[in-house]
């Protein structure tokens, strides 16, 4: 909508204003209009489409300088002299910046050839990268950048970055700026300089600084007739203004291009003399076919807000500064503000010093360069043309040219309400997507002008410089953990079939299941056993060296956090084994309290990668277990069955038999699991039993009855809720939530608790069923876990059903498939091994 | 009730555009805060922008004020709210379905494009536990009237034909929740056409400025603080988490803690969803932009930047969704809200009489702020919470009724 006819009948927030009744198309006519191609198709998606990835280098440096101009070469030699080593990126396809367009003498010899010398030196230093045609897209707040080359991304760590982004042109804001043949002037300049191409015959020059002059000379020496300078300085006081008038270009001060004309390409240029009123008698009308604008330069800062500074608008110098920037940040040459070739030079010097010095290097002397390049004083600050506009100039005046935004559009949007620079620019468009450094001065320069306050433009500290391929940033494997099977289906078995076969298999003779992403997280230190206590809800108490308990930990408003099988090792390492779900939870609440209660000397640590584990349950797991460790004189202490070795590795048994089953499991150090894993699934095999995946496991615990604080509740729960009552010792001393267990809410009578469910019928009602008390009558609880069990040959469940255990007998209701069927209660425990096969009704 | 503001036409579109905009309106003035109010509301986001509306549709007399402690902006990824319905507890259902069937025709009561979008939401389901815990909440939906069911695999592969197809190798696939009726829309949009609305409806809304205290008398609220100087209002509404201090030190305790989502902006590039998914392998949600981009919202641990998160990011998308590895990152930003412990807002009276709060949204505010907004307005004409309300007043932190509404995945 930025673009084309249609947008001059349109007006600021047009996305906003439009399209509130959405129209209502008649099917037929709309499957018309879309055949024919008047609305777009929907695209059609058939297959998942290739997967991209790109290669990705990372490197780790000590100073990476952004910018290889000037000041770059500068900051990369300071820090390369206090050895340091040093990555400088350059965006360019070479390095030099904009030495091309600058005459004169450095130590003697011309500045191209001195500068060449400079860079020959650098690129032979040991310690020095120098990426070129490498874009720096991102700058993160911790030092860390992404660099894009031509085929690769570059994830750079550095400890110290120097900023010498240079800076960029700003176009002038005037009616018609737009235009072809309206360009900036150090760009035809250089593209002169640099590949001999003419910007056009008859050339106006447009400017508020001496770089307008330096393209009238250069312009002038390849025989381009300069018609006119047009100053919008009164009173210009600079060196290179006095050479260009030496060369007979005429010249007007206090001037500026107030139109253009021409239909198609640029026939003449008005210009009008900026400080009288009636400035339409003063006007000129000037042919040409070229005009180059130069509103001075604006400090290429956008990596600096990306890296956490503070940035300000200064009407003064009308550009954004760092006005506060992280301690690791530095910034040189003309991001700094200071463009000239010797303040460039001396400022980038001391930049890359600076970050050398911050990470403890001494910083080299500043080296003496004889400099003869003539320095340019500061461009004029002029926000917009002409200085008195009409509604329908400033309605032709662009300040946003990547956008197409008007100086109107802003205007109108600041009087309808939207100030703020995120309201521009999801209002009118200005500055979106994190518009360039001259963009987003003269947007800021407009809204000084039109009353506003400017601040840092939108998107500028989050969007990249240059978008990041995904196929680059994202690494190599999937970076998603393995996840278990849900089941091992034989060729043409259905999921449930498999997970009721697992079922049946592991119930007669024996199941083997892989536990290794159950979380172990260790607790250590003197106080260990003291922080535990506070911590866990469960009394600890008797619980010794070699043994292990189940425990339950509460959140503060005293409900089941997560819980745990917890295994001492000795008074000063514990372990807590705890469900894949329940990992991190614990980690982090580990973690947690052992930071708030510093008084207490514990570490804590995430050891479920170290560990891994295999489960073996069922009537025949005893005997296949026989002779599985390599000492036959292994240790057998209370609560485990034996600690040992199996196949060279570390490893011990515990008792696991919360399915009902006679089960161990083995816990081994991960390098030992697969031959661990090999030796069981062969005897397994033999003995006719099955590897089981998760649905198996699940289905093995709820035929146990086996409560579950994630599944059972999701977080609302108490231990009493669950049947885990006892694992809460309220009058053990304080700990996690203990105060919250008397509030009135979790005292209640009538509290939903976990029961198990008897089903009639062939299929089970699915988690979140509501249980009724009889067909459309009270509601008296919620199904939360179903499934059938091969064992009973039955649909079982789990539910929460207010004050359920007294219930146990009754009967409730609930609605499958648009029918009332029963279900009876039944205590959790055991749920689907009790063998009788009742009739619910 | 003022004159309703000059509504919208092609005519008065095309006519502002000719004479270069100079007859437009303000949608709302800069305005300084009065000496006094009926009710002051703190903070600008959403809920707090659609109370200020239907209190001054509603009651004609009160004088209604809202303090905004910045401009009026949506938190990184607003631009793509999602109205959902996916929730475990009845009343949040309630609440969210009825906030879904009047974003239909608010675009056009508030004169104002939201871009509502219906794009359907599914959530997938890579393990046993998932799958159970979308099962009840897709029950739970159900009977409280939200089109939610779940689908099987094959029929969620169809609905999201970029999936990868090798997906049981990182995950199964084990079956999703399908919600039809889900839609994006602009939260940014949503507040700014609140506030249009509210200031022609005689509501001054007030931006850049932060309340730096509490007035009480006695057991009363009797105004509030502020940078701009100070105001006395009968009814405080606190809707800003920033606010929170403040309450502190009247001697109200609100229980907020922050979660942290970092926001990733795709550039347009070619489709690869059309429906709206989530996914654990994600880590998050990966919505389609109007303009043709995608939003990646993923959970973060807090007190970690964005861009340290873009590569695991990127290789869990590409993962999932394999024609994305054809896209662009653009962007990357973090939003942090403060929400409460169980994952459900506090809404109502707080401690001193005439204060009230409208706090901790988790990711919800959007979506639910037409029904929030209308049911608050009620409650606070009426001084006290309908039954609808009541399971999300601040006492449950007393009592220990909490809501069920806790977010399921841990961010990594």
């Amino acid at each position: 909508m930025s673009r084309g006819p249609l947008r001059r009948l349109l007006p600021p927030g047009a996305e906003f204003k439009i399209g509130r009744r959405p129209p209502r198309l008649l099917p037929a006519l709309d499957l018309l209009l879309r055949r024919l191609g008047v609305i777009a198709r929907r695209p059609e998606i058939r297959d998942a489409g290739p997967l991209l990835r790109t290669e990705q280098v990372e490197r780790v440096v000590d100073v990476l300088v952004v910018g290889g101009g000037a000041a770059g070469i500068a900051a990369a030699e300071a820090a390369a002299a206090a050895g340091r080593p040093v990555l400088l990126a350059e965006r360019a396809a070479r390095l030099g910046g904009v030495a091309d367009g600058y005459d004169g003498f450095v130590d003697g010899m011309p500045v191209t050839a001195w500068l060449d010398g400079r860079i020959a030196g650098l690129r032979g230093r040991d310690g020095v990268t120098i990426l070129t045609g490498a874009a720096v897209t991102v700058l993160g707040a911790d030092g860390a950048a992404f660099i894009l080359d031509s085929s690769r991304l570059w994830r750079v760590a550095a400890k110290a970055v120097v900023l010498a982004t240079g800076a960029a042109e700003k176009p002038l804001v005037f009616p018609g700026n737009d235009r072809a043949g309206v360009m900036l002037a150090a760009a035809a300049r250089l593209g002169l300089r640099c590949r001999g191409v003419r910007p056009g015959r008859r050339v106006v020059i447009a400017t508020t600084g001496d770089e307008g002059y330096r393209a009238a000379l250069d312009l002038a020496a390849a025989g381009v007739a300069v018609e006119r300078i047009v100053d919008l300085r009164l009173d210009p006081e600079s060196a290179t203004a006095y050479v260009v008038r030496s060369h007979g270009i005429r010249m007007a001060f206090g001037s500026a291009p107030v139109a253009v004309l021409g239909s198609g390409r640029l026939s003449a240029v008005v210009v009008a003399n900026r400080f009288t009123v009636d400035g339409v008698a003063l006007r000129h009308t000037i042919p040409c076919d070229a005009l180059l604008v130069s509103g001075g330069f604006s400090p290429e800062l956008r990596l600096a807000a990306q890296a956490g500074a503070a940035l300000a608008f200064d009407a003064g110098l009308g550009a954004f500064t760092v006005i506060e920037r992280p301690d690791w940040l530095f910034v040189g040459g003309a991001a700094g503000g200071r463009g000239n070739l010797s303040a460039a030079l001396d400022d980038g010097w001391h930049a890359g010093a600076a970050a050398a010095s911050s990470l403890g290097a001494a910083p080299p002397p500043a080296p003496v360069h004889t400099i003869s390049v003539v320095a340019d004083p500061a461009a004029e600050a002029v926000p917009l043309l002409p200085d008195p506009a009409t509604p329908a100039e400033e309605a032709q005046a662009t300040v946003d040219l990547a956008n197409g935004v008007r100086v109107r559009d802003v205007a109108v949007a600041l009087h309808e309400g939207f100030r703020s620079p995120r309201q521009l620019a999801r209002y009118v468009r200005l500055g979106r997507g994190g518009a360039d450094a001259a963009t987003a001065t003269l947007a800021a320069a407009a809204v000084v002008r039109l009353g506003g306050a400017p601040g840092v433009p939108d998107g500028w500290a989050e969007t990249a410089l240059v978008p990041i391929p995904l196929a680059a940033l994202a690494r190599a494997g999937s970076g998603i953990p393995p996840a278990p099977a849900r089941a091992f289906p034989r060729p043409g078995e259905e999921v449930e079939t498999a997970i009721r076969r697992e079922v049946a298999a592991t119930r007669a003779t024996a199941g083997l299941f892989d536990l290794s992403t159950c979380g172990r997280i260790a607790v250590g230190g003197p106080d260990a056993q003291a922080f535990l206590d506070r911590v866990l809800a469960t009394d600890l108490g008797v619980l010794t060296a070699g043994s292990a308990a189940p425990a339950v930990a509460l959140d503060p408003f005293g409900f089941v956090h997560f819980a745990g099988d917890l295994a001492a090792f000795s008074p000063m390492r514990f372990v807590l084994n705890t469900a894949p779900e329940m990992r991190l939870r614990c980690q982090r609440w580990f973690t947690r309290w052992a930071a708030e209660w510093h008084d207490l000397d514990v570490s804590i640590a995430d050891e479920t990668s170290l560990w891994s584990a295999a489960w073996i349950g069922g009537a025949a797991a005893p005997s296949l277990l026989r002779d599985i460790a390599d000492d036959a004189g292994s240790r057998p202490a209370s609560g485990l069955l034996w600690r040992g070795h199996v196949g060279g590795a570390v490893a011990w048994a515990v008792p696991h038999a919360a399915t009902g089953e006679p089960a161990v499991e083995i816990v081994i150090a991960t390098a030992g699991m697969s031959a661990l894993w090999r030796r069981l699934a062969g005897r397994v095999a033999d003995a006719g039993g099955a590897i089981v995946g998760t649905g198996a496991w699940e289905r093995l615990h709820l035929e146990a009855g086996v409560p579950d604080p994630v599944r059972d509740g999701g977080g609302v729960t108490t231990a009493a809720d669950l049947g885990l009552g006892t694992l809460v010792a309220a009058d053990k001393g304080d700990f996690v939530g203990r105060d919250a267990l008397a509030r009135p809410a979790l005292a209640a009578a009538g509290r939903p608790r976990l029961v198990g469910l008897l089903l009639d019928g062939s299929d089970a009602p699915s988690p979140g069923t509501l249980l009724l008390a009889e067909p459309a009558g009270e509601v008296v609880g919620r199904v939360t876990r179903s499934g059938h069990s091969p064992t009973a040959r039955r649909p079982i469940a789990l539910g929460l059903v207010a004050d359920g255990p007294n219930r146990a007998g009754d009967r409730v209701a609930f609605r499958r498939a648009g029918e009332w069927r029963w279900a009876a209660i039944v205590m959790p425990q055991r749920l689907g091994l009790s063998g009788s096969r009742r009739a619910v009704t | 009730m003022r004159a309703p503001v000059r509504r919208f036409s092609w005519f008065s579109l095309v006519r502002e555009a000719r004479r270069f905009g100079t007859g437009s309106e303000p949608a709302r003035r800069p305005v300084a805060p009065a000496d006094r109010y009926d009710v002051v509301i703190l903070g600008g986001g959403a809920a707090a922008l659609a109370l200020a509306y239907h209190l001054r549709r509603l009651y004609d007399p009160p004088r209604v004020g809202l303090l905004s402690a910045g401009p009026l902006e949506g938190a990184p990824g607003a631009i793509n709210a999602v109205l959902r319905t996916d929730r475990r507890e009845p009343a949040a259902i309630a609440l969210y379905a009825e906030a879904r069937r009047r974003y239909e025709g608010l675009s056009r009561t508030l004169d104002f494009n939201l871009g509502l979008t219906p794009r359907g939401l599914l959530v997938l389901a890579h393990s046993e536990l998932e799958l159970d815990r979308l099962a009840y909440v897709a029950a739970v939906a159900a009977e409280a009237g939200a089109a939610s069911w779940m689908v099987p695999p094959r029929e969620a592969r169809s609905l999201l034909p970029r999936l990868a197809p090798d997906l049981a190798l990182p995950g199964p696939l084990a079956g999703a929740l399908w919600q039809p009726g889900a839609a994006l829309v602009d939260g940014e949009a949503v507040m700014w056409g609140f506030a249009r609305m509210a200031a022609a409806l005689g509501a001054d809304i007030v931006e850049g400025c932060p309340a730096t205290g509490l007035r009480l008398a006695g057991d009363r609220v009797a105004g509030v603080e502020t940078t701009k100087g100070r105001v006395a209002a009968e009814t405080v509404v606190v809707t800003d988490a920033a606010a929170v201090p403040l309450l502190a030190a009247a001697g109200v305790a609100v229980p907020l803690e922050p979660r942290v989502r970092h926001v990733f902006t795709m550039a347009p590039g070619p489709p690869v969803l059309d429906v709206t998914v989530e996914s654990s392998l994600l880590g998050g949600l990966a919505s389609r932009s109007r303009r043709g981009g995608m939003l990646l919202a993923v959970d973060a641990a807090p007190g970690r930047a964005a861009w340290s998160a873009a590569s695991e990011a990127a290789t869990r998308l590409t993962t999932l969704l394999p024609a994305s590895s054809r896209l662009s990152l653009a962007a990357g930003a973090s939003a942090t809200t403060l929400a409460t412990p169980d994952g459900a807002p506090i809404l109502g009276p707080l401690g001193p009489e005439g204060l009230w709060a409208c706090l901790g949204w988790d990711d919800g505010e959007v979506a639910a702020a037409p029904s929030i907004g209308t049911a608050l307005a009620a409650a606070i004409g009426q001084g006290g919470l309908d039954a609808a309300l009541q399971p999300f007043a601040a006492e449950r932190f007393v009592t220990g009724a909490l809501l069920d509404e806790r977010p399921v995945r841990e961010p990594a």
